[in-house]
């Protein structure tokens, strides 16, 4: 992926991530990567639901093409909402939502 | 068979299994849809210490199977992608699956993660038959969760779990009163539920293998050699289960609680054994006041590089909740394995022998824990609202 500075909705942002484990397989060469790291995501509340439309992820906007998942798992008494998806270029991640901290971050990107 | 085209006649019941197929993998597979049709092994990354949780079906055609470790794995299938647990995508697909059979029967016991028991008996107003509820069952499942389960449908758990292994993956497979000893005589031992490799091996060594040879036997002499489960043994080979289908909220209270820790690398540290220690008892303890039971028995578990494995346990003067004292038997019994010296593959904390903590336990409890207990309390909140990983004991640690 190409790591270009493109603004979410105007302002520019920069996020520093930190890579905490990855499962990279030489043989096959299919890689993924469990990562913390604070993320912008643009998301829509539609029928009770939230749907993430599109992130910056290490300066670049990735546009959500399709939902692949979603989970929930409870942090406390607050909740956190997992997504998996894919963005228009194929690329897949998962991303999670900390009700309490109103934060987001991505928590896994893969990479054929 | 029949087939169960049509609702058996009071007071006959009709219990289903549904078995998700290859779980782990198949939620990863739909999180990742590019991972379709080539093998997955979940359980962590290619060259950690570990087993399979799961391995898909692609994986299973080189042999990878669940518990394989993931060395081997490796070994037999190069080319799969494996992939770290999420337990808590898991854990929620299954809560969702849950709801679903929830439309098909009030009785519903969720087994583990990945398999629940259903007491469809008297569904007849709403289904033509027992296959055709399974069929809608497996549909729903399908459209709704993108994922396939096996089902079997017996007179009860026991037969409805063989079943349900008939035809796997996507299967279903009904089984009538009716035949059911012929059903079962060619099938391997192993297959009963309950016998494992020591059972498997002690009747082999009488020259049994299928369950028509245990059939055969009378239960005085299945007792004779196998005392109580010898009981158990004579009515299992016929099919025999009167085992309840208990809703989660029906269940009686929980008889032992546990955590263990398997570390990266084997360690000879006493340090660390103390540190992790004080992790499980922490844990532990915490489960226990959550459960509202105060335990009067703690045993460790204790497994060194050699894959020998004790577990010792001692009964305290006073049931109790706290970590502290927890922590304090587990080290005394840690000390008791005379671990000097030794490599240590695993540990672990178990709880049993509980009574309900009420309103006076406090004052009953040990007067040396009451200090504590306030402590104890504010942790817990801060537990309750920011998670458990929030606020932690200093020097508990696993690795």
């Amino acid at each position: 992926m190409r790591a270009v500075q493109e603004p979410l909705f105007g302002a520019h942002f920069t996020s520093e991530g930190e890579i905490t484990s990855s499962g990279h397989d030489a043989a096959t060469g299919a890689m993924y990567q469990e990562l913390n790291d604070p993320v912008d995501v643009l998301v829509l509340f539609e029928d009770g639901a939230l749907k993430p439309q599109r992130f910056r992820w290490k300066g670049r906007v990735h546009r959500v093409a399709q939902v692949t998942g979603r989970w929930k798992t409870d942090k406390g008494a607050a909740q956190v909402r997992h997504f998996a998806l894919m963005d228009e270029e194929a690329n897949f991640f998962q991303l999670a939502y900390d009700e309490h901290s109103a934060a987001w971050k991505v928590t896994r990107v893969w990479v054929e | 068979m029949g087939g169960m085209k049509s609702w058996p006649e009071a007071p006959r019941r009709v219990v289903m299994h549904v078995d998700m197929d290859a779980f782990f993998a198949a939620v990863e597979e739909n999180l990742l849809p590019v991972l379709r049709g080539k093998p997955v092994i979940v359980g962590g990354p290619r060259g950690v210490r570990g087993v399979a949780s799961t391995a898909n079906y692609a994986a299973r055609a080189y042999g990878v199977h669940s518990a394989t470790s993931l060395t081997k794995a490796a070994q037999l299938c190069p080319d799969a992608h494996f992939i770290s647990s999420s337990f808590g995508a898991y854990a929620d697909y299954s809560r969702r699956i849950v709801e679903i059979l929830h439309r098909f029967s009030p009785k519903v016991e969720p087994a583990s993660v990945d398999e629940a028991y259903l007491d469809v008996t008297g569904m007849e107003r709403h289904f033509e038959s027992p296959w055709a509820l399974a069929v809608a069952l497996k549909k729903a499942i399908q459209v709704e969760m993108d994922l396939t389960c096996s089902v079997g449908i017996a007179p009860n758990k026991l037969l409805a779990k063989m079943a349900s292994s008939q035809y796997k993956p996507d299967g279903l497979f009904a089984l009538e009163a009716e035949g059911v000893e012929e059903w079962l005589a060619p099938q391997p031992v192993r297959n009963l539920w309950g016998v494992g490799a020591k059972t498997e091996d002690a009747l082999e060594r009488l020259g049994i293998r299928k369950i028509g040879d245990l059939q055969a036997l009378s239960r005085e002499a299945l007792i004779r050699r196998f005392g109580k489960w010898g009981h158990v043994l004579h009515d299992l080979a016929r099919g025999k289960d009167n085992g309840s289908v208990v809703p989660k909220d029906e269940r009686p209270t929980e008889k032992s609680i546990s955590h263990e820790h398997t570390f990266g690398v084997d360690s000879d540290d006493p340090v660390l054994w103390h540190a992790t220690l004080l992790a499980l008892s922490d844990r532990v303890a915490r489960r226990s006041r959550q459960s509202g039971l105060a335990a009067k028995t703690v045993t460790l578990k204790f497994r060194t590089s050699d894959f020998v494995t004790r577990t010792h346990g001692h009964s305290l003067e006073r049931p109790t909740t706290s970590e502290n004292t927890i922590f304090g038997m587990a080290c005394r019994l840690l000390d008791e394995c005379q671990p000097d010296g030794k490599f240590v593959r695993l540990l672990g904390v178990s709880l049993s022998n509980f009574t309900a903590v009420d309103t006076q336990g406090e004052l009953l409890a040990d007067p040396s824990e009451s200090k504590d207990s306030e402590v104890t309390r504010t942790v817990d909140q801060i537990r309750d609202r920011f998670g458990s990983d929030a606020i932690g004991r200093l020097g508990a640690r696993y690795s």
